[in-house]
């Protein structure tokens, strides 16, 4: 006999829908569809190097937009430490004590789109 | 979901392609059959999904996913279904209410 939480007892969640890859379409109808004609580079990996101004607290976000940061990059590592599933402290303690930083980050503006819609409410 | 995203699912078999959606997700395309998939035809795993990388105690074509309210969940990506821990199995192309775990 197991010792689990009845069903009606748990707590409930929505499981959000299954996402289908895009459907098959002939190649010729793909040159203007936006989820066929997307160039692979423009997704890929880049590094970001940033400095804070001598006696700053944070960087300026002109910098960070200087350098080539967008709306929709994640942030994959910074000055070689993984980002992606790092304890918030601890990406905050990295970014504050950092004089200089080098970022690696990756355009993906889907999962931007998902964090968008969670802090929704 | 490669931190790095080397390339190597590039290459793939005859009368396969691959496309990228708007959001950055890549999926691969079967011209003969006429088809699309998350799953690269050889290695069997989806690539730059979007979830949390694939933890290697799951199975091929499976990874682990949070719910907005932080609850553990799978995805079967070849059978396209999601999986609670408990295993109980839902249709993916529904969004009903389901029980949480943990």
């Amino acid at each position: 006999m197991d010792s689990r939480i009845p069903y009606d007892d748990y707590p409930v969640v929505f499981l959000p829908a299954y996402e289908n890859p895009p459907a098959w379409i002939p190649p010729h109808e793909r040159v203007h569809h936006p989820d066929y004609n997307n160039e692979l580079t423009q997704f890929l990996p880049r590094t970001i190097t940033l400095k804070k101004p001598p006696g700053a607290q944070v960087i300026p976000d002109s910098d960070a937009h200087r350098a080539g940061l967008q709306e929709g990059d994640q942030v994959l590592a910074v000055n070689d430490v993984d980002f992606q599933d790092i304890e918030h402290s601890k990406a905050v303690e990295i970014l504050k004590t950092a004089r200089e930083i080098s970022m690696r980050v990756r355009f993906f503006p889907y999962n931007y789109h998902r964090q968008k819609e969670r802090t929704v409410h | 979901m490669a931190a790095d995203l080397n390339l190597e699912w590039i290459s793939l078999p005859r009368s396969w392609t691959y496309g990228i959606t708007r959001g950055g997700r890549v999926f691969f395309i079967n011209e003969e059959a006429k088809s699309t998939t998350w799953l690269h035809p050889v290695t069997g795993e989806a690539v730059v999904t979007g979830h949390r990388r694939q933890s290697t105690d799951l199975p091929t074509g499976w990874e682990e996913a949070y719910t907005f309210e932080g609850a553990r969940y799978y995805i079967n990506w070849i059978d396209f279904l999601f999986i609670l821990p408990e295993s109980r199995r839902f249709s993916g192309s529904s969004s009903i209410c389901m029980q949480a775990c943990d």
